[in-house]
């Protein structure tokens, strides 16, 4: 287990050091000029733009910029915004539980759903249950999430007037931020608790479906191809002859083993979740990285950008570590 | 002759049939026989004649596409065809228990022995927690399992093949089941093995006297083991009686050819693959042969095998029975 850990660990920080160089390299190549389009095209003469160059670091070589990056984040300096003067892992930090609670929300969701509905079509296989949830999850997998949010936004929002169409949290309620995440922190509250929790729950809903959606449709596939495969295994016959009721050889025998290739899905996806999370939050106006990532490559804010990149992936390397962990514990063969 | 209300199962005309794309495939057709309580029926016959499908029907594990149909197929008084999900359950683990060929595969690789086995005493006896573990250890150490309390935290691929078969008979005593069905029991295994795992059969049966329905394609197994013995051919019973009856005084010509394959006792194993076997295949069973199912093969076959399917005939007062128009003359122990 440890040795399994630290050869990881090797490959992890390899993994980090290719991800600086992209982040650090790719927003260069975009075109447009960060001092330009900070000091706006008129009120730039050539003497503040060479000034301004300078002070952001940008008159010197890609090279020694490069390795003045990687010097300041080792040291845990991961930059100032341009934009907003603020430090990047402040921004980040203050971003970050947004997300992570869409995120979690979103992927709970399609768990919640995906795994009984693969399950169920699995047990009908080839029968009306099943098609009809193979083909409802084809069409979610195959649905483009901005057109998929306004839909929600449009029925629940605007026709139904459910729910609210932007934001965390209505501006009458006031909340402390202690953990970030807005589910919790109206719960802390002293005042107005559940008022405040079910507005949050309600801003929460829609762009967490709207996000859930694909993972929703791939959990249902996998798990229903998964427990298809499981079904016919010799253990399930043994399980049968023992006398278990058709429900518990599938949900005891059949679930534990055919989990396991859908834990490793699940894991994947907490990274595209923050692919996702851009286009959601864009929709939604969510206060989360995905909407700051977006505005910073807009404004071509490099130490927003290249920071927020290092961070995000970073995130997604301990979340898969994470996932390892959790598959060792479904997979007692792993353990050895 | 055994009284007829003894019977613990009693088969008769079953019929097992798959829908398949090239229509429905008869792989069973006509089966009958019983067994008694405590005594040991060994079936055999070659790969793809049927065995296993019908032990699976006896315990319902079939998969949907089969079709079973029978006149007549009762355990104790209890009508298998007519049983609803719930009674088969009951019935399920424990009065019939069944192990099978691949222990590897039969053991359940994401729960621990200690589970699997506690899971069935728990559903069948049920007991407070110390009561089930206490009593699978008994069953453990009495399969023949050292340091039970611990291998009851093992998972299956930590066991080798001959334990896990261990394991799979602890599960299928634990209720001490009335009618046990060893599927190929020790094919997987090696020689050393195969012996002390159907010793150990013999031992669990007379403690409990439980009926054993040993199947296997080893003919030489079963004169070990059963007091009698049912010949299967293409989903046939082609003969059947006592066990001494059938191999001192075989009747239908498959039988010869079966036990002409078995190493004599001057043979040793190692000689097995330079002995006859019976030569051609398996009719196809979607494209059977008429008459007899065993004519293509047989070296007596005679004009009438080709045209009708013979009925069993009865030779002495045993139930000895053979299917076959030109059954062997009697003939002295070899
Ligand atoms: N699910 C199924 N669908 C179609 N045909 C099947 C199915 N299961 C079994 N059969 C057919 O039924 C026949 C009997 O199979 P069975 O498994 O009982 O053979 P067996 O005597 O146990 O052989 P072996 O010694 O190889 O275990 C075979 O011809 C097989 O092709
Ligand atoms: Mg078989």
């Amino acid at each position: 287990m440890i040795k399994f850990l630290l050869e990881k660990l090797g490959v992890l920080s390899l993994t980090f050091l290719g991800v600086s160089i992209l982040s650090f390299s790719l927003i260069r190549f975009v075109p447009g000029d960060p001092v330009l389009l900070l000091l706006g095209e008129r009120g730039a003469s050539p003497e503040l733009y060479a000034k301004m160059k300078k002070d952001m670091g940008l008159d010197k070589p890609l090279v020694s910029q490069y390795g003045q990056f990687v010097g300041n984040v080792l040291q845990g300096d991961f930059g100032t915004s341009v934009v907003s003067k603020q430090p990047v892992t402040e921004e980040f930090l203050d971003r970050f539980p947004a997300t992570l609670e869409l995120g979690i929300t979103a992927l709970t969701f399609a768990i919640i759903f995906g795994i009984p509905f693969g399950i169920f079509a699995a047990i009908y296989r080839n029968k009306f249950p099943d098609y009809t949830i193979m083909g409802v999850a084809l069409i979610g997998y195959s649905m483009p999430i901005f057109w998929w949010g306004l839909v929600l936004i449009l029925i629940f929002s605007v026709t139904l007037g459910l729910t609210p169409v932007a934001g965390r949290l209505s501006v009458m309620f006031d909340i402390e931020h202690v953990t970030g995440f807005m589910l919790i922190d109206t719960l802390l509250s002293p005042e107005d608790k559940w008022p405040a929790f079910l507005d949050a729950l309600k801003h929460l809903i829609l762009p967490a479906i709207a996000m859930g959606t694909i993972p929703l449709a791939v959990i249902a596939r996998m798990t229903r191809s998964s427990m298809l495969e499981v079904i016919s295994e010799d253990y399930m016959r043994t399980a049968k002859a023992k006398g278990l009721s058709r429900f518990k050889v599938v949900a005891i025998h059949g679930l534990r083993n055919a989990l396991i290739p859908v834990v490793t899905i699940i894991g994947l996806m907490f990274g595209s979740i923050i692919t996702g999370a851009i286009l959601t939050e864009t929709i939604f106006s969510w206060p989360g990285i995905g909407k700051w990532m977006v505005a910073s490559v807009t404004a071509r804010d490099y130490p927003v950008i290249q920071g927020g990149i290092l961070f995000i992936a970073g995130m997604i390397i301990i979340i898969n570590l994470l996932i390892d962990v959790m598959y060792i514990v479904v997979n007692p063969k792993m353990r050895g | 002759m055994i009284l007829e209300k003894e019977v613990l199962l009693k088969v008769e005309n079953l019929n097992i049939s798959f829908e398949s794309m090239r229509g429905d495939l008869h792989a069973v057709r006509d089966l009958s026989f019983e067994v008694y309580p405590g005594e040991t029926l060994g079936i055999v016959g070659e790969s793809g004649c049927g065995k296993s499908i019908t032990s699976l029907a006896i315990m319902d594990l079939l998969p949907a596409t089969a079709k079973v149909d029978a006149s007549h197929f009762y355990f104790k008084n209890q009508n298998l065809l007519t049983m609803n999900e719930k009674e088969k359950a009951k019935i399920r683990g424990s009065e019939i228990a069944m192990i099978f060929q691949d222990p590897m595969t039969s053991l359940n690789p994401s729960f621990t022995v200690g589970y699997q086995l506690m899971e069935t005493i728990k559903l069948h006896f049920g007991g407070s927690k110390i009561q089930i573990k206490e009593k699978a250890i008994h069953l453990l150490t009495q399969v023949g399992i050292p340091s039970a309390e611990t291998r009851l935290k093992s998972y299956p691929h930590q066991l080798s093949g001959g334990m896990s078969q261990r394991v799979m008979i602890a599960i299928a005593i634990a209720c001490k089941p009335k009618l046990l069905i060893a599927d190929e029991p020790t094919t997987a295994l090696d020689v050393t093995i195969q012996a002390q795992i159907l010793s150990l059969l013999n031992d669990l049966q007379k403690e409990y006297n439980m009926a054993i329905i040993l199947i296997t394609h080893d003919i030489a197994v079963v004169a070990q083991m059963a007091e009698r013995i049912l010949v299967m051919y293409s989903g046939e019973c082609v003969e059947a009686g006592l066990i001494k009856e059938v191999i001192n005084n075989r009747k239908h010509p498959y039988t010869e050819g079966l036990l002409a394959s078995l190493p004599s006792s001057q043979n040793s194993r190692q000689h097995r693959a330079k002995l006859p076997s019976i030569p051609g295949l398996v009719p196809d069973l979607a494209n059977r042969p008429s008459g007899c199912q065993f004519n293509p093969r047989c070296k007596y076959t005679a004009n009438i095998c080709k045209e009708n399917n013979p009925d069993h005939i009865s030779f002495d007062s045993n139930n000895h029975i053979v299917k076959c128009h030109t059954p062997l003359a009697n003939q002295e122990a070899t």
